[in-house]
């Protein structure tokens, strides 16, 4: 019932019905007269009515707040009330009153939901406050007893303290980790290796540098090490058994090498056993009785060369190269040696191996060794392609992309010329070795360089990203993705961007209720990477570019925004929730090889070169834009961009950030956010349409850029000046008039790049490759789709 | 240069060089998160110390397993393996199924086999885990069939693209028991394989 009518009064919220909210109070009050329920959800409705005019410590605070005189247990009501503070940004006293519920009337249930909205919060502090609470129960839920809380107190206080989300006092950074582990050795014996998991990291964690630490794990661990295997026991083990103590490590080391082949056993083997007084050889030998021959076991003859005499040798260097020459290791490998090993004697080694494989001729290529060029290599080795097992890779992509990569990764703009050139290769290379995505990532970036957005998405749908993958992979689709192809009907913006959107939606709302039953299972080893996990999804720079271009795209389109931003609201508000807030790029930029360097991408990939500055100003200007019409002061919005800007010049952020385009567009809006619009005519008279781009993605996204602004100020009934208002239209109107023609003229340029392409300096290479050309048509066809999308807005 | 390592939630974000693969899977979130709190100990990862430092890759290739079934039915059971295009044919594949084996062959899981499927006309998968020791058990009928093939009606029926072999190794403290030398011969349909 309860349920039912809050659920109406929010509706009822939402669509600002504020006489009818109040009326459904009425007959909850009189019907529940003595619950708190009604109260709250009064002061609620008049806070949402006029939350400027709501006095939070009169209305709310003193009564209900950190040092109110009302205490409630009632489940809705410590609900509402968390809801209230939260949004009011009192994130504090949205889970005090949980605690002082707990304090007057305690009981495992009231802890157990005190708990719950913690870790909804990512509060760790008040997660670890919660299960010491619970820990005083006998009787818990189900099969957990009252210790099993101990670990729980224990994983959030370490999580406490390796996230850094809330401030720590002096006296609680001492207190918490000894109390923590006075805790924990009261459980033992531990049950069960997860138990044992959390003990160590206890002691490693929160007593760095401690060597009774290490003896404490030491002891826990030893007894397992010799009936079981467990990965995080070994890590714990070479960490602490120390320098001092070669003996231990040298046994533990060879009794687990005995079950698993690990580099990282391997090489405190060598070490110990140097301290030991051991032998090159008899270490040799001994590795050799261990492990089957592998790469490790091969590898590791390089490392004793290093730790005996400091430099790498011919024999151990040709006995792991007449394994892995042509094997596709071998370049990362030896590259990892590079300084340590003699580049002649590698040249020299190398060449005396059959030298017919192509996986040999990329590991001499990307060793640097070579003495063909990347299109001779190719040519040499192109006929493998023929023999290959389709889902397989072929090694000669190597050489393709640094065909395309010399082409267009440079510091200024490539020519257009070398960017079909580059793509007519990929097109053709693709047909060869159809699931190589090394190669097509390349080609995606391109299509999206020239701003051919349905060509890159027809190539990306190849890749079947999806699930969590799409948080680091649709930044190459999606970055500026409502000014470059807002076609809400085509499948890009309609199918695909909700369906991996529900990675936010659905898989990160469900996180806390998964992390709580990684806890009931006792899965205590994975729990801090899934809070870690949480935390970096909820601030993933992807999901909110994606965030921001949603609204973009809704005012470009005249779209209802508001259930958008309070959307927005909410999800801005998780993401401030918490002293340290730290965004987390998660984009793989690796997919595009190792030399690409995230700050300094190449001119070429600049569609997608979004920073935070970039991604929370965007953000940030949405805000702007909601509150620009009522024209009221927003603190919060202030104090956003206060600290965003953080003592820096605004417009030195917009020029390095922005593209010119968007650099204007903020300006506006902030103009007239903060100024009044004072300087709102000589904005619009800066706008100079003859110098918008004449083709690639920066002739969609400055277009697209600019109309989205002169729209939203279109639609400003605030903006009353009528030379301000002509101005604004006739732009809109100058701009639309000139859309099919800049659309056409770039058609007409891709097309007279592909004809050069079949006569010009082009050809010769792809000749040289065996390569066809690109045809125009395809070029031309997607332009007119892009053009198609755009002019109709 | 491989250390075996514990997988992490937070590896999710860095597998592109593994998972964009063609023929390996893409499982939501939660099935991952169902692997993480079932089978902690069952998931972990194969590392690389000479990736290139600038590079988020340095993952070559995971494991995810689980155990199940009663008795003498007791085992581990292999959900994926695979590994990244860069670090193939150098038996990491190999190695992460052995760490397995080392795994689940002593306390607490003490199984009494390791089983798995496979396609039936993946050849190459099925040599790989023959190099292993493993052997064919059974071949269940209709295991990949797609929701418009439907349940398959009979035993008699067999398609190399459809069926799958139940591929298992016997520890030795299941002394033989679960290994046919006649696998290939004896057939089921896919609910007799749930545990
Ligand atoms: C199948 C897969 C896991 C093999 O990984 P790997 O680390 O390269 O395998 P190994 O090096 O341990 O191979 C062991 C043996 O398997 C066979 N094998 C593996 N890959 C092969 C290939 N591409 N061609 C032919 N034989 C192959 C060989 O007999 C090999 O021994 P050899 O190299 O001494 O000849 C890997 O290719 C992969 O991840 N594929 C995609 C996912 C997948 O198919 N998983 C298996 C599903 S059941």
């Amino acid at each position: 019932m309860v349920e039912k009518i809050e659920e109406d009064i929010f509706g009822l919220i939402r669509k600002s019905s504020f006489k009818q909210c109040f009326e459904k109070v009425n007959i909850l009050k009189k019907n529940y007269p003595r619950l708190q329920y009604p109260n709250v959800l009064e002061l609620y409705i008049k806070y949402k009515q006029s939350p400027l005019k709501f006095d939070y410590e009169a209305d709310l605070g003193k009564l209900y707040g950190s040092n109110g005189s009302i205490v409630t247990v009632e489940h809705e009501t410590l609900n509402l009330l968390h809801r209230f503070f939260s949004e009011l940004e009192n994130f504090e006293e949205a889970l005090h009153v949980y605690e002082k519920a707990n304090a007057k009337y305690p009981s495992f249930e009231l802890s157990y939901s005190w708990f719950e909205k913690a870790l909804e919060d990512s509060n760790y502090k008040h997660m670890a406050k919660a299960s010491l609470q619970m820990s005083k129960f006998e009787t818990a839920a189900g099969s957990l007893e009252s210790r099993d809380f101990y670990f729980w107190n224990a994983i959030s206080t370490i999580a406490l303290f390796e996230f850094r989300t809330h401030n720590l006092t002096e006296q609680e950074v001492k207190i918490l980790p000894l109390l923590t582990y006075k805790n924990l050795c009261n459980c033992k014996p531990f049950r069960s290796t997860q138990e044992v998991i959390v003990f160590s990291s206890v002691c490693e964690k929160l007593f760095p540098n401690d060597r009774s630490k290490s003896d404490d794990i030491l002891k826990e661990i030893t007894p397992h090490l010799t009936d079981s295997v467990d990965l995080y026991l070994k890590n714990f083990m070479l960490k602490h058994i120390g320098s001092n103590n070669p003996d231990l490590l040298f046994s533990n080391c060879e009794k687990m090498l005995n079950k698993i082949n690990d580099y990282d056993l391997l090489k405190s083997l060598v070490t110990s056993g140097k301290q030991l007084g051991k032998s090159k050889d008899e270490l040799i030998n001994l590795i050799d009785s261990l492990l089957t021959d592998s790469r490790n076991s091969r590898l590791i003859r390089l490392e004793i060369d290093l730790v005996f005499d400091l430099t790498i040798s011919e024999e151990s260097l040709r006995h792991y190269l007449s394994k892995f020459h042509n094997k596709q290791c071998c370049s990362a490998d030896l590259l990892h040696y590079k300084n340590s090993i003699d580049k002649d004697m590698l040249a020299g080694l190398i060449s005396s191996f059959d030298d017919s494989d192509v996986i040999h001729a990329s590991n001499i290529f990307k060793m640097k060794l070579n003495e063909l060029d990347s299109v001779e290599y190719y040519n040499r080795h192109k006929n493998s392609l023929l023999e290959k097992v389709e889902t397989d890779y072929s090694a000669n992509s190597i050489f393709i992309l640094d065909i395309v990569k010399s082409l267009t990764q440079k510091d200024e703009e490539p020519l257009i010329f070398d960017v079909v050139l580059a793509v007519s290769i990929l097109e053709n290379y693709q047909n060869k070795d159809s699931h190589n995505y090394d190669t097509n990532v390349w080609l995606i970036a391109l299509y999206m360089y020239l701003g051919l957005v349905p060509l890159a998405y027809s190539h990306y749908q190849d890749l079947k990203v999806r699930n969590v993958q799409t948080d680091s992979m649709d930044f190459l689709l999606y970055s500026r993705y409502s000014s470059l192809f807002p076609q809400k009907q085509h499948d890009f913006i309609m199918k695909t961007l909700p369906e991996h959107d529900e990675l936010y939606k659905s898989s990160l709302e469900r996180l806390p209720q998964l992390i709580n039953v990684s806890f009931e299972r006792k899965a205590y080893s994975k729990i801090l990477g899934m809070l870690d996990f949480r935390q970096r999804l909820e601030k993933s720079d992807t999901r909110w570019l994606k965030l921001s271009e949603k609204a973009q795209l809704a005012r470009l389109c005249n779209d209802k925004r508001s259930l958008l931003l309070e959307n927005l609201h909410v999800n801005w508000r998780t993401v401030t929730n918490s002293a340290f807030k730290q965004w987390s790029d998660n984009r793989d930029w690796s997919i595009f090889g190792p030399d690409i360097d995230r700050n300094r991408l190449p001119a070429v990939l600049g569609y997608m070169n979004l920073n935070r500055d970039w991604i929370e100003l965007n953000i940030l200007k949405e805000f702007m834009i909601e509150s620009i019409p009522n024209n009221t002061e927003s603190p919060k919005l202030d104090a956003n961009l206060k600290k965003v800007i953080a003592n820096r010049d605004l417009n030195e952020i917009l020029s390095s950030s922005f593209t010119t385009m968007e650099n204007w567009s903020f300006r506006t809006f902030y103009d007239l956010y903060s100024n009044n619009g004072t300087n709102l005519n000589t904005l619009l008279e800066e706008l100079d349409f003859d110098k918008l781009p004449s083709g690639t993605w920066k002739l969609s996204s400055d277009y697209l850029t600019c109309l989205a602004t002169l729209k939203t100020l279109d639609n400003f009934k605030r903006i009353t000046d009528k030379k301000t208002k002509q101005l604004i239209k006739s732009n809109i109107q100058n701009l639309r008039d000139s859309c099919d023609e800049r659309y056409r003229s770039y058609q007409k340029l891709l097309t007279q790049v592909c004809n050069n392409l079949k006569s010009h300096d082009g050809k010769g290479l792809l000749e040289k490759l065996e390569f066809l050309p690109l045809e125009a048509d395809s070029l031309v066809k997607h332009v007119l789709v892009v053009q198609k999308a755009i002019r109709n807005l | 240069m491989t250390t075996v390592q514990p997988f992490e939630a937070t590896d999710l974000f860095k597998l592109n060089n593994v998972n964009l693969d063609t023929l390996t899977e893409n499982f939501p979130l939660e099935f991952y998160f169902e692997y993480l709190i079932l089978w902690p100990e069952l998931f972990f990862k194969s590392v690389e110390y000479t990736a290139n430092s600038n590079s988020n890759h340095d993952i070559s290739g995971y494991m995810m397993a689980k155990t199940e079934g009663k008795g003498q039915e007791w085992h581990s059971h292999i959900t994926a393996v695979t590994v990244c295009p860069e670090f193939r044919r150098i038996s990491l594949a190999s190695m992460l199924c052995n760490t397995l084996e080392a795994i689940t062959d002593s306390e607490p899981h003490n199984v009494n086999f390791i089983d798995l499927f496979v396609k039936c006309n993946n050849q190459l998968a099925i040599m790989l885990y023959e190099k292993l020791g493993y052997s064919v058990y059974r071949r269940v009928v209709g295991y990949y069939n797609s929701n418009e093939d439907g349940y398959p009606e009979t035993l008699k029926k067999i398609n190399d693209g459809k069926d799958a072999f139940d591929m298992r190794k016997a520890m030795a403290r299941d002394k033989g028991q679960n290994i046919r030398k006649d696998g290939r011969k004896h057939k089921c349909y896919p609910h007799e394989v749930k545990f």
